[in-house]
Formats: structure tokens, sequence, C-alpha cells
């Protein structure tokens, strides 16, 4: 085996935060924000001492694959042969000038009577102006930062950046970047400035508004191992760093999170598991690892009635019986997989053989434009529906599951933690995860090797990806979407959206009973515009960074979710009383 | 008018209410208990089966309303084995015939029949069995009850008397190892309550008279005055739009959702025109035998949740026998019935079709499985539509016997 030099995560995910402070991702699913400093993180950290919303910042390391390291050894500047690590990110946003999101219209390729944002500006130059493109930064060994902010261009890169004196905030910056004493990498998003040119700013759509712009981006993470004979080796296997809005409910997963996704196009396009699908066969025969691919998926049903109003008791599973090879039990794993929505079937609300409402309770890619396109409801991935599948049919072995490598573990972490559905367009990324032709491995975006700027307009996924293309599809600003991505409803129903990473309802740190409120709103009048969301986009454009966050106040085995850190004010209930 | 003249005494008084003072009598009261709940499931189940479309929101209410009558049964056989009792599922005077009364009803209270779902169903009959008592202060009844609310009244207080009279030990010490907190799971409100003491003694009755038949007088919430204990549930709201809801009683009592049902505001979907307390004596030959057969499943379900829910039969009688049989062979069964019409030249679309009689039958699983083999096998020569169905119907019900056999390997059932 050939050495070769891959960084993990290879998407790792950054999010805003209007502090200057920043927590790191957490490196495990689930798992919480890792603090610089070592301290175990407390609710108190998710802000600074103005009580700021702390940014999340996204550690990136450089593994090497040898033949003793089939699954990657972390390499460490200064050891092993290794003088140093040089790092070079380039993060732009490019929503501005890309298409209207418009669900899942586009993802088969748009059609000409689809409209670009700020479509009245048809100059190219005019329109590449338009593009956030601070241009790349390169740090060369440990210590040392930079910023992407248009106050700051070492190279003299011609940086385009909105103009000046956005309403209600101006965006100066997409964050920045630093290494740490061993070589690895931090990097950092914005601050969730969003702010428009037009005066007063108004939000018009969930997705579009035009003359608008936010300081969400993403872009490639590249390096170059600087050897101790003073030889240069690039890394072969660049990452991609996603700047997202922040995860309110850190340790509550979504149902289909972002890796399963991507693990899905993996298995199925690009030969990740010919073990599992091969030349269009699903392998019947394989045995499903329970702990690895199939309990996971039930422990994120049972943390939902965490952050939505949801009956806790149907979402109670017996884990132990699901568990158990026992034939007794046969049965009852093929109740459960009767209530899984497949994926063949996204506009199907309840299970033709029992009329139970099936789940994932979310609403789908496509929830509110009847056609040939429609997709009201989420189902899980092909993938996740087989191993349930055959989870169901027995075929599933308790123990056994090898460790996972390291290196590995950072990729999964980095993606579970992120919503793999609806598309409409997501916290993350969109359904563009889901095309086979972005990757250039599994896991892995196929950047673009020589980006000269300005950037393009187009994109040519042959060529590669560039700094913002992956990231491009979603809302601008961010806060519309994320404000009015509560509740839908779909038929006579109200279907949610991302719980886990915005929530609905949360409980409040009281003694017993449970008392659940509404995340945002105000409790007394369900039919009230500011229920479950702000009354107008506009409020979330200030007010995301005044909510509060979920946490586990109980333990990993029964959890307790109550909010924590809100700062916005909770209007009282029933103020005449 | 002075008022000393007006009767102070205006309580109605039973004229036959002797509380309970011993344990032998709690467990009695307890086992009546159970025929009640018991009695209620097969009427129910038939409304469920006759509804040709399973996604329709009537349905879902009545599902949901026959999933907590078995959460019932569960909690009165967990309330029974803590005074040291196993429940009876299968005795001559346990289980119900059809038509009949609720057993131990002052009056008898509604006339029960085997029917198709109709809003004259719910709301004479359904409406009828959780009718709530005429208010909170409405007093215990035990044998000769008015409203199965105030019946549970009586066993509440017989709890509390006999606790008081012959101590903790007296009453729960002899408690039997097999109270179940695993066999209540997926949809359908409430908690499945291990009893140990007087207070889980409570909490299990409050499970069964808030659900159901109530002992909270049903009645709508005034916005704002309900305590915001958390959103238990997902329904029909005070506004009439559907979304998350509080679990009061009112919008969850199975009163409430038989009244929607009754009143149209949730509409009667299209059933299946199954004659009032059908027979297998409707029926000759093999489709008489399709009958047999679906009591045959009956009593076979009867048996496992008798052992599940009273002796350390576990999980086979439950897991391997019980849920399977009630889940996948009995709907399939009882739509097949009811798909059947008495005369074999009517058109199944008009009737009258047969449909499950609910009569307790004793066979063995293995004999029963041999017997659906053998109906899977036959034609019992209604046309070639009508054995497509039933080759549907029975191959569901023969896989899950075939699996429930497996399961059961080596028990007395």
């Amino acid at each position: 085996m050939t050495v070769t030099y891959k960084i993990h995560p290879s998407i790792g995910v950054a999010r805003v935060g209007d502090s200057d402070e920043f927590y790191l991702a957490p490196e495990t699913p689930g798992g919480l924000p890792i603090l610089p400093d070592g301290r175990l993180f407390e609710p108190r950290d998710f802000r600074d001492a103005e009580r700021r919303l702390r940014r999340q910042a996204v550690r990136f390391r450089v593994f090497r694959y040898d033949d003793a390291h089939p699954g990657g050894v972390e390499v460490e500047a200064g050891q092993g042969g290794v003088a140093r690590v040089e790092w070079t990110v380039h993060l732009a946003n490019k929503k501005a000038i890309w298409y209207q999101f418009f669900v899942n219209s586009g993802e088969q390729g748009y059609s000409p009577d689809h409209l670009p944002r700020n479509p009245d500006v048809t100059d190219p130059e005019r329109r590449q102006a338009m593009i956030i493109d601070p241009g790349p930064r390169t740090l060369t060994g440990p210590g040392q930062s930079a910023r992407f902010s248009r106050h700051d261009n070492p190279d003299g890169y011609p940086m385009t950046f909105p103009p000046e004196g956005l309403e209600p905030f101006s965006i100066d910056t997409l964050g920045g970047m630093a290494t740490d004493a061993r070589g690895r990498l931090s990097v950092l998003g914005g601050h969730g400035r969003s702010g428009s040119s037009r005066k007063p700013p108004v939000i018009v759509d969930y997705a579009n508004n035009d003359r608008w712009w936010d300081d969400t981006a993403d872009g490639p993470v590249t390096a170059v191992l600087v050897l101790d004979d003073g030889s240069r080796v690039e890394v072969e296997g660049s990452a991609w760093v996603l700047v997202a809005p922040p995860k309110y409910a850190p340790q509550i997963e979504n149902l289909v999170t972002l890796w399963d996704t991507v693990y899905d196009t993996s298995v199925r396009h690009l030969g990740l598991r010919p073990d599992v699908y091969r030349d269009s066969l699903w392998n019947r025969d394989y045995e499903v690892g329970f702990e690895r691919e199939v309990l996971p998926i039930l422990r994120r049903v049972e943390r939902y009635p965490w952050v939505v109003a949801i009956p806790p008791h149907p979402h109670d599973l017996a884990l132990d019986k699901l568990g158990d090879p026992n034939p007794d039990y046969a049965r009852l794993r093929g109740y459960y997989l009767q209530v899984v929505r497949p994926p063949s079937a996204p506009n199907q609300f309840t299970s033709p053989e029992t009329g139970y409402p099936q789940m994932p309770f979310l609403a789908g890619d496509n929830a509110f434009e009847p056609g040939p396109l429609a997709s009201k409801y989420l189902t899980v991935t092909d993938t996740q529906y087989f191993l349930l599948a055959q989870w169901a049919a027995g075929k599933f072995r308790v123990r056994g599951d090898a460790p996972e490598p390291a290196a590995a573990a950072l990729d999964r972490a980095a993606l579970e933690n992120c919503v793999g559905g609806a598309f409409s367009p997501g916290i993350e990324m969109t359904w563009i995860s889901r095309n086979p032709l972005v990757y250039e491995a599994p896991f892995r975006l196929h950047r673009k090797r020589r980006v000269e700027p300005p950037l393009s307009l187009g994109e040519s996924l042959a060529e590669g990806l560039e700094p913002g293309d992956a990231a491009k599809y979603m809302a601008l600003p961010w806060q519309a979407d994320f404000n009015e991505c509560s509740s839908q409803p779909v038929g006579d129903r109200f279907l949610w959206w991302w719980p886990a990473q915005r929530p609905l309802f949360v409980d409040l740190d009281e003694p017993p009973p449970r008392r659940q409120v509404p995340w945002v709103g105000t409790d007394e009048d369900q039919n009230a515009a500011d229920y479950l969301m702000f009354a107008d986009d506009i409020e979330m454009v200030s007010g995301w960074k005044e909510l509060g966050f979920v946490w586990n106040a109980g333990t990993e085995e029964k959890p307790r979710f109550v909010e924590v850190e809100r700062v916005l004010p909770r209007k009282p209930r029933c103020p005449e009383h | 008018m002075s008022t000393a003249a007006i009767p102070t005494a205006a309580r109605p008084v039973p004229m036959r209410y002797r509380p309970i003072r011993t344990v032998p009598d709690l467990a009695r009261h307890l086992q009546w208990a159970m025929s009640v709940e018991l009695s209620t499931v097969p009427p129910y189940l038939t409304a469920l089966y006759s509804i040709t479309d399973n996604s329709a929101d009537a349905y879902r209410l009545i599902r949901s309303v026959a999933i907590e009558e078995m959460l019932h049964m569960m909690l009165v056989a967990n309330l029974l084995n803590s005074i040291g009792t196993v429940p009876d599922l299968t005795g001559d005077d346990v289980v119900p015939s059809y038509p009949g009364y609720i057993p131990h009803h002052a009056a008898g209270g509604p006339y029960i029949q085997l029917q198709a779902l109709s809003p004259g169903l719910a709301r004479s009959v359904f409406m009828a069995i959780e009718q709530p008592e005429a208010s909170p202060c409405a007093p215990a009844e035990g044998d000769d009850f008015q409203t199965i609310g105030q019946f549970y009244k009586a066993i509440e207080e017989g709890f509390e008397y006999c606790v008081k009279e012959f101590g903790h030990e007296g009453v729960f010490g002899k408690g039997t190892p097999y109270q179940r907190d695993d066999t209540y799971f997926g949809s359908g409100g409430g908690h499945l309550v291990v009893v140990h003491d007087l207070a889980g003694a409570k909490l299990a009755i409050n499970e069964i008279v808030e659900q159901g038949e109530g002992a909270t007088h049903p009645q709508p919430p005034t916005p704002g005055e309900e305590p915001f204990g958390g959103y238990e549930h997902y329904g029909e709201r005070l506004d009439g739009t559907y979304g998350p809801i509080l679990g009061v009683p009112w919008e969850l009592s199975h009163y409430r959702k038989f009244e929607q049902i009754a009143t149209g505001a949730v509409p009667t979907p299209d059933v299946y025109p199954m004659r009032a307390n059908p027979s297998p004596d409707d029926l000759e030959g093999d489709l008489r035998r399709a009958a047999n057969l679906f009591d045959d499943c009956y009593g076979l379900t009867l048996r496992a949740l008798e052992g599940a829910l009273g002796s350390p039969a576990e999980p086979t009688d439950f897991f391997g026998v019980a849920f399977p049989v009630m889940h996948f062979a009995l709907p399939p069964l009882a739509q097949l019935l009811m798909q059947t019409p008495l005369e074999a030249a009517a058109d199944p679309a008009y009737g009258p079709n047969a449909g499950p009689a609910w009569r307790y039958r004793a066979g063995r699983l293995d004999a029963i499985l041999r017997e659906a083999e053998a109906l899977l096998a036959a034609d019992p020569g209604r046309g070639e539509t009508y054995l497509r169905l039933w080759r549907q119907s029975l191959g569901r019900v023969v896989e899950t016997l075939r699996g429930a056999c497996r399961a059961a390997e080596g028990s007395d059932l």
C-alpha cells in the first residue's frame, strides 16, 4: 500500500455565533461541543461573558494511511518526519447568484423557467460582485491565524464583498482560521450577520430574498505537509467546511442525518459497501450489526419528544427486546418496520397494512407543491430502510461490530450532527448531497483543482466544486427559512421540519411534572402568528442569537432535556392571571 | 318555603352497594373489572374491522380506544397480581357473549351488539359504555354499577379500606411476580403501571378512569385554565384544528372520541355490510370453518394473554403468540368474513355479510395452524375473485400462526 494523506473530518461543520469566542464542533455523534481549554462543556459555555452566542469552530487533522495503518493515523507537526502542516482554506458565499431555491425542483437539473436569485441583475460582472469571496488564506505553521475579512487581504486577492452598510447587519467577514501547536486547523464561520442593501430591509420569502446576504459560507480545506528535509507532500484527500446555523439541541440527532444521506449515496452509487449493495442488488443475506446500524436509529426516535410536542409513549421503544434475536420478538420488529415509511412512498401518510401514520412524522422534500415532484413526507434513506428490513427479518447480530477507525469516526460525527432531510432546503446542505457527481470519494466532495478569481457564476460538476458551491442552494438569508420551518400543514396534519436542529417545543428546567413550551413563541394561543416562530422572518435575523439550547440534564440512559441559556424573555402565559 | 324543607339527602343512594371490605372481595371486584374491560374489546374491534379504509380518521379513533381498553385489561391484571390473584381471561363467566350487557352493570347498561360501525352504534352503544358519571361527586358503586368510573371508585375505596384495615402487607404481601410493564407499546396513551402499594394501585386506577370511562366529567377546558402539564398527544384541538394538544381528559376520553363519530364531526367511512351479531352457524362448509377459525384465534389470544398476565410464560405467550395473532391474524380473518355474503349469490358490497362471532374456542395452537393450512388449500366455491381474497387473507393467517408455533414450541398453548 502506498502512503496517502487525508484530512478528517472530510466534511466539517462550523456554526455561526455573534460572539468572537468559540468552541469546537462535537467530535462524536450527538456529543457535546469541545472547549479549546479541555474543560468539560457546561450550559454556560454556549455563550460568552456578555451572553453572546459563541461560534462553533471545526477542527481538521491530517491522517496518514499506510500498510500499518489502513484506518489511518493522525499526523502531528514536529513528529514522524513532518516538520509542519501548511493549511489553506477558501470560503465563499454564492447564494445571491445561484438559482432560487424552490423545493426539489433543480435536483434533476434546472428548467428554463427556473429563475436565479437577483434575476434583475444580468450583467455577469455585477453578478460576480454579489458573491462573497474573501479569497484563500494559508497558514504555514503552528500557532498562526487569519481572517476571511474584507479588511484583511494579505495577497491582494480581488475580493468581493456585499456593499457596506447592509441593514440590519452588514457583513465584513466570513470568519477565520487558526492552527494549534500540534498542527491541527480550526476553521471559524461568520457571526450570523445578515443584511440587505434595500431600505427598509424586508423578507418576502423563506428561501429567496433579493439584495440580501448572509455570512454563512463553504469551501475547500487543503493541506501540504512540509517534511523535515524540506520536501513538500500535498495531502491528497482534501476536506470541505460548511458554515451553518447553530444546532440548538446538540445532543439530539435527526432520524435521518446528513451522514445517513451521504452514506446512502456512497453505498448505492460509489461502491462503498459491495457487501451491502452491488450491481443494483441489495444483499439480502447481509447480517446487520444491531449496535452500529440499527440501535442509533431507534435511539433517535426516543429523543424526539424532547424537542417537539409528540406523545412520548409511542416513542418509548423496548430497546432490550428489539435487540434480542429471540424469535418471540420477530413480530415486534415487524410491527416497528411497518411504522417506517418506505423511501418508495414519500407521499404515503399511513401504512396501507395497518393504517398507522408512518414515521418519521416530518415534512418531506416537497411538502407543498403538488405534481410529479411532490414528496410530502420525509422517509428514511434506502440504505437505512434496507438495514431496518434486514433487522426486522432477523438478519442481525447483536455484538461483534469492529471498532470504527478514528478518522472515519470523525467524518461520521461531523455529519451525524447535521440534517439529512428534508431538503427543503435543509440546514447545513441540501439535496446536492445526494448527487454522486459531487463526490470524488465517499464522504469527500470533489474539489475543483484550479480555482481562479472571479469565482464562477455556474458550475461544472465534472471539474469539481468551487468555494461556495456546496451551500449556495440554502435559504437566503438562512434566518428566513429557519424561522418558517417550524411546523408545516400537510393535509389536515401539522408536520415538523428539523426539531433536533431547530426545536419546536422545549421543556423548562423545572421540577417535574414536565412543562413543554414553544421554543420561539408564546404558548397561550396555538393559532397565534408567534406561536412556533417569530411573526415576521426579519425578527429571526436578530432573534436567533437569543434563543435557548436544549441540554441533557439527566443521564445518557435516562435523559431529561431542558432549555438552557435562553436570553430572549419568554412572554408570561396568561398575564391576566 | 324555607330552605330547611329541602331534602338534604339528594345524593342518590344505590340500593345494593356493599363496600369492599376484604382482600378476596377486592379480588372478586377486580376480576369483574377484567370482564368489563374484556367485554368492550370485541364490539370495538368489530366496528374497527368493519371500516374498509384503515387510514380513515374514525379507524384511528376507534383503534386508539380499543388499544387503550387492552391497556386497561393489563392494568387490572397488574392490580390483581399485586394482591396475589392471577387473572382469569377464559372462564365461562368471564368471556363475554354477544348480544349482551355489560357484566355487573345495574340494569345491564347498553345492549351490546356486534355491528359494523355507524353513528348510531357510536352513540347508543359505545358512548353509553363510556358514559361518564353524572358528577365528580358521584358515589362509588360495586356490583350493579351505573358507570364504570363509579365501579372503579368502589375498587379504589376498597384498596384504601383494606390497606387501612389489614396493612400494606395484608394486601400486597402475597403479590405474584407476574406483573408486566412491557406489554403495552406503540400508539395509544397512558402507561402500564406496576403496582406494589396503595399509591401504585391508585395510579393504575387513575390511568384507567382518566382515559376512558372518565371519573372526570368530560367537558371542554377553558383556554388558559388547564395546567400546561405537557403536550401528551396529537389530535383535534379545541379550535377544531389538528395538532399538538394537552393531554386533558376531555379531548382524549373514549366518550369524546365516540361522540365525534356519533355527531358526524368525524365522518363515518365506508363499512362492510356485516349482519349484526354474526355466527358461524350463518355459513356452511369451508366458510363456516373460517368463521370458527376466527373464534379459534380469539380463544388462543385469550389463553396466551392469560399466560402472559398471570404466569412466568414470558416472552413467548405475549410477544410470540398473543401480539402476533391480535395484530396479524384476527384482522384479515375478520375482514375476510365481513366480505363473505351469507347468500352465495349476493353482492358482497350489499350483503348481508358474515362476521366474527367472538366465541371462545379452546383449540390448541398446532391444531389451529393445521386447520388454517387446510383452509388455505381449499376452494370455498365462491368464485375466483373471492378465492383470491380467501388466499390472501388465509395466507397471512397461516404465516402468523406458523411463527407463533415456532415461538410457542413446547408450551401448552
